[in-house]
């Protein structure tokens, strides 16, 4: 192969991995059911390299897969059939702090949870924290506009990313900011799923920790009950710094690793982070233990330990899922807060229609659920199941007027749920949009936006079967 | 489809120099404001002080600064700016083509396809006419002192030249002008 | 994780386990210094997946198996529970054929070593840190017996240490038998793959121990703590071994463990500001992260956090005699993080790693009992 023998040619000896052998461990991200083996993977040390490769790429018409530190739930940084996948994880410096303007700019591969342990000293953080963030690196957070605990507050990754510095597949590079006149570029950039270029530098803003904060822990003896609570909590005009689910089966998951003494016998958790001063904290804190009259258990964090402690419970919930089942198929749909409890209802008949397991444990603030269908992928034809199940709930999400997915994005996975949200002509503009920074359309390509004839099939075969075909990823 | 709509699509579609404003747009009210879910959709030809008026009976705002509630909310959302735009969750548009077409929605929270709602927000009516904007809405309490947000012309070529193509994605036939 | 014909049913459980989250990327070592998926425990665990799943595996891979220090921070991090210590030696197991012959007759040679008090034990003191300080202590009352396990280069490097333990028990008023063979539990045989030959020193050991009559057996290395605390498992359920195994497991205790129920307000305390540093084998093997800590804080010592307490120093065993480089560069980060707070001494509960940061640090090294014993 010319692009293998030129990327070790051309590249430093040790970043190139090639041969089956070295490259199979990269050939899923954080959703392994979907595995494909690229020609190389080049473990780049610096802009110059990657511009290099992104050089070689292109003049042998190659496909490139950026990759951060590869936890995405939708197969985004899985690699492509003959791809190279331009691995980040070594450019990992917090390159300065600005403490007067809250700002730092930060190497694409730093670990979202390494910024604010950078920037503490100074009574700062970085807000966005998705579940992952001990390990997710920012650019892959940036590249799919990651949302987290925090964001119902504080606000997704684009609103709180001041600008960045991207490659184009030309190797040219662009500095987007918030504060350019004109289109919304940096905001396009969030969520672009490596599929317009390469983020090699990004500005964040950093927000000042808070002077106190309170988790409350409730427990119910109905999942409609705490969903009631949450819409109540919100009307009452309290925002909380963080408003999560769990169902009783995340909390056993999430219990047997975090040991917090979540309440084992409700039905459904709610965890309400208010924070503030502590004037603020105490007024809120007195409303929402009202609206709480009705809650089976309640629990206020005493100290920041405990709080820490209910939050970590709740942000290994996913791979504490692993203890209960092999596999796991995370969802991802966004629904209207109103109808919370409605979603969950229709999600409990689909598990007994399909007879697997589902736990949920969500971003209840943001109405952004994530249902996790447990299954075991030893067993054949139970993946097939599993995709039918979920397109089932994205399907409900699109028609309660939500969207397919709030935070993880489409990756391989969600290619054909994207027929059911968008028409051909919305699609056309989104597949123009990519031709505008990638003519020959080599980053990431046929994923995040399906080919329209995939959609025609797929309409066509809904009136023939009444049912939907898996995904075939051989066909990118 | 509500009329304006068609008619205005058929307008574009016979057009081929079109300038947009509010008069011509003649599509303005609130079409559906939830105040529990935070969430509020409006034509674009709403006058802002009109909205105020209507968030300020739940006590809630618009959570971004206003120069002017004179103008109407689809001026300000093509003048674009950095705090309106992280409020943007949905737009419905129709495109150089006459096309009507939505991106984004009602929620706070949507990664599936790119971020038009908030690609177009900046865009100065030269790309697509705006019809209908989602904003995300705050109870008063939890906001503070607003200020103008800074906005700088770019003077990179290639920032310029990636703008020019994505004129000619919405507007093929370069009639917003 | 799905496997494909996997035959080692244990190895099979374990990655199924693992749901390729990587959240255990962020707190190895190896993959913090490196940046490379081959060397994270999820990239691990994938490679040995791929070997028992009959795929091709050459020396290629081998290199990211030996680089791992088996610290454990893998498993402490794991949500799922992912046994990566178990999976990573059988893994080890099956590659060992495709090691060039030249680093296994390299490897036996270390092996042989250190695990032979003839030949330790002369060259050794070459090596030794420090000497025995102050004369011994007999109990005055007697209120019980413990068995302190030597350790195999401890006394010989270090013999301040146990001495330090003794006198302390026997104010506590528990007398001290030691192992009357001054012979390796069976870590270094077993961690370079020499599982017939650990089996065999194991075994010796329970016979041995068995043998004395205490309730205790205090081990005040937490290295060989570990091992010795996963005799059992070395075994299966069928073999008589098993149960004899477990008798010692069940007695097993770190000294730590040991001190944590008892009242230490008599001792004669060594006023010095240190900072302590957590040997990996205690924290993510033994699973015993802060006790030494908080009994260091409620004997008064005051300590700042020390950033990245979680990662290795380097030392791992044999790992700083195969793998120079990387273990250097971790103790170049552990000391900076160590002496962050201008400690006047280091104090730790292994002997690996005390002799590893002292080789570099400016300041003395000690195990934190000695701070207990103040000869003074
Ligand atoms: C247990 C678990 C919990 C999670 N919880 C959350 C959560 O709460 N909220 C949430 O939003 N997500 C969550 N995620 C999903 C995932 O962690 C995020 O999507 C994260 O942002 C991915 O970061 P990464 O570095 O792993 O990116 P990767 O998985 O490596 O890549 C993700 C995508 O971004 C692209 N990409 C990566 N870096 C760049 C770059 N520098 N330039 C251009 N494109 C790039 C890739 O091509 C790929 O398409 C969770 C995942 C797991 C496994
Ligand atoms: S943390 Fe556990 S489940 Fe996640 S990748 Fe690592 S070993 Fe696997
Ligand atoms: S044992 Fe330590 S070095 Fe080995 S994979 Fe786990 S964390 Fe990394």
């Amino acid at each position: 192969m010319k692009v293998i023998q030129r990327l070790l040619t051309q590249l430093p000896q040790g970043i190139v991995l090639t041969g089956k052998e070295n490259t199979r461990p990269f050939e899923c991200d954080g959703l392994s059911v979907y595995r494909q083996k690229p020609l190389a993977v080049v473990l780049t040390e610096n802009i110059a390299q990657i511009k290099q490769v992104l050089k070689i790429c292109k003049d042998n018409n190659t496909p490139v897969v950026t990759r951060g530190a590869g936890t995405g739930l939708a197969g985004g940084a899985m690699p492509l059939k003959n791809s190279v996948v331009l691995g980040l994880s070594k450019l990992n410096q917090v390159k300065s702090i600005d403490v007067k303007n809250r700002l730092a700019v930060v190497d694409p591969g730093v670990r979202n949870i390494a910024i604010s342990e950078a920037v503490t000293q100074h009574g700062l953080y970085y807000a966005p924290d998705p579940s992952s963030q001990i390990a997710c690196t920012i650019g892959g957070n940036v590249a799919e506009n990651s949302g987290g605990v925090h964001c119902l507050k504080y606000g997704l990754t684009v609103h709180n990313v001041e600008a960045i510095k991207m490659l184009t597949i030309d190797g040219e590079e662009l500095i987007l900011s918030r504060q350019d006149d004109g289109l919304g570029l940096l905001a396009l950039m969030n969520g672009s799923e490596g599929l317009l270029g390469i983020i090699i530098e990004i500005t964040v803003k950093l927000t000042p920790t808070p002077i106190l904060a309170r988790v409350v822990m409730a427990g119910f003896d109905s999942v409609r009950e705490c969903a009631n609570v949450v819409a109540d909590i919100i009307k009452a005009g309290i925002i909380p710094a963080g408003l999560e689910m769990m169902d009783s089966f995340a909390m056993e998951a999430a219990e047997g690793f975090a040991q917090v003494g979540y309440p084992l016998d409700a039905k459904a958790l709610l965890l309400c982070e208010l924070d503030g001063t502590q004037t603020q904290v105490q007024a809120e804190l007195d409303s929402v233990l009202k609206i709480l009259s009705d809650a089976s258990t309640v629990k206020v964090s005493e100290s920041e330990e405990e709080r820490l402690n209910f939050w970590k419970g709740r942000k290994s919930a996913f791979p504490a899922v692993g203890r209960l089942s092999p596999d796991y198929y995370c969802m991802d749909g966004t629904i209207p807060r109103r109808h919370l409890a409605d979603m969950l209802e229709k999600i409990n008949e689909l598990s007994q229609k399909y007879q697997l397991r589902v736990a949920n444990v969500f971003h209840a603030g943001d109405g952004n659920l994530h249902p996790l269908i447990l299954y075991d992928a030893n067993i054949e034809g139970e993946l097939e199941k599993v995709e039918e199940f979920g397109t089932e709930i994205l399907k409900l999400s699109v028609d309660m007027g939500g969207t397919i997915t709030g935070e993880h994005g489409v990756g391989v996975e969600k290619l054909n749920a994207m027929c059911h949200q968008f028409n051909a002509k919305e699609l056309a503009i989104f597949h123009k949009i990519k031709a505008v920074f990638d003519p020959k359309s080599l980053l990431n390509p046929g994923k995040a936006v399906p080919e329209l004839h995939r959609c025609a099939e797929l309409g066509a075969m809904h009136v023939h079967h009444g049912k939907l075909p898996h995904p075939e990823l051989e066909r990118f | 489809m509500p009329d304006r709509i068609n008619q205005l699509q058929q307008l574009i579609k016979d057009a081929n120099n079109l300038h947009i404003n509010s008069e011509w747009l003649a599509h303005a009210g609130v079409i559906e404001y939830f105040p529990e879910e935070l969430v509020i959709t409006i034509k674009a030809g709403t006058k802002i002080s009109n909205i105020q008026t209507e968030l300020a009976k739940h006590n809630q705002m618009l959570p971004f600064f206003i120069k002017t509630a004179d103008m109407s909310i689809g001026a300000a959302y093509a003048q674009g700016a950095q705090d309106l735009s992280d409020c943007v969750l949905g737009v419905k548009i129709i495109d150089g083509t006459g096309a009507y077409l939505n991106f984004g929605g009602q929620v706070m929270k949507n990664v599936s396809g790119y971020d038009v709602a908030r690609l177009l927000s900046g865009s100065k009516g030269k790309l697509a006419v705006i019809t209908q904007i989602s904003f995300k809405v705050m109870p008063i309490s939890y906001m503070t002192q607003l200020s103008a947000p800074i906005k700088r012309a770019t003077t990179s070529q290639l920032h310029q030249h990636i703008e020019q193509k994505l004129k000619q994605v919405f507007d093929p036939r370069g009639i917003f002008n | 994780m799905q496997t494909i014909d996997i035959q080692n049913l244990k190895a099979n459980d374990i990655i199924r386990k693992c749901v390729h989250c990587g959240f255990c990327l962020a707190t190895c070592p190896t993959y913090q210094l490196l940046g490379d998926e081959l060397d994270s425990p999820r990239g691990r665990i994938y490679l040995i997946k791929s070997a028992l799943e009959n795929h091709h595996f050459s020396k290629k891979s081998i290199i990211h198996l030996d680089r791992c220090l088996t610290c454990r921070s893998c498993e402490t991090t794991c949500p799922s529970g992912v046994e990566y210590g178990q999976l990573i030696d059988i893994g080890r197991e099956f590659i060992e054929q495709k090691r060039p012959l030249w680093q296994k007759v390299y490897r036996y040679f270390v092996r042989q070593f250190l695990t032979t008090p003839i030949l330790f034990n002369t060259i050794g003191l070459i090596f030794r840190h420090s000497k025995i300080k102050g004369k011994p202590i007999k109990p005055i009352v007697k209120i019980g017996k413990v068995l302190l396990l030597g350790g195999c280069v401890q006394p010989v490097l270090a013999p301040n240490i146990n001495h330090s333990i003794k006198n302390i028990l026997a104010k506590l008023g528990y007398e001290t038998v030691e192992t009357p063979q001054k012979q390796c539990c069976g870590a270094v045989d077993q961690h370079l793959s020499a599982g017939h030959d650990a089996l065999a020193k194991i075994k010796r050991n329970i016979d041995t121990w068995l043998k004395i009559e205490v309730e205790v057996i205090i081990s005040s290395a937490s290295g060989c703590g570990l091992m010795v605390k996963d005799y059992a498992s070395m075994f299966k359920v069928s073999d008589p071994y098993y149960q004899k195994a477990q008798l010692i497991v069940n007695k097993t205790k770190d000294i730590a463990e040991f001190l944590a129920d008892q009242d230490l307000s008599q001792l004669n305390l060594e006023k010095i500001d240190i900072s302590y540093h957590e040997p990996c084998t205690l924290q993510h093997g033994q699973q015993l992260g802060g006790l030494v800590d908080s009994i260091l804080s409620s004997l008064g010592y005051q300590q700042t956090p020390v950033v990245d307490s979680h990662l290795c120093c380097g030392s791992a065993g044999t790992y700083s005699i195969f793998h120079p480089k990387l273990s250097q560069k971790l103790r170049v980060n552990k000391l900076k993080h160590l002496q962050a707070s201008n400690p006047q001494m280091i104090v730790t509960a292994n002997i690996g790693c005390l002799m590893h940061l002292q080789k570099q640090a400016k300041i003395p090294v000690k195990h934190w009992v000695e701070l207990l014993d103040n000869q003074a």
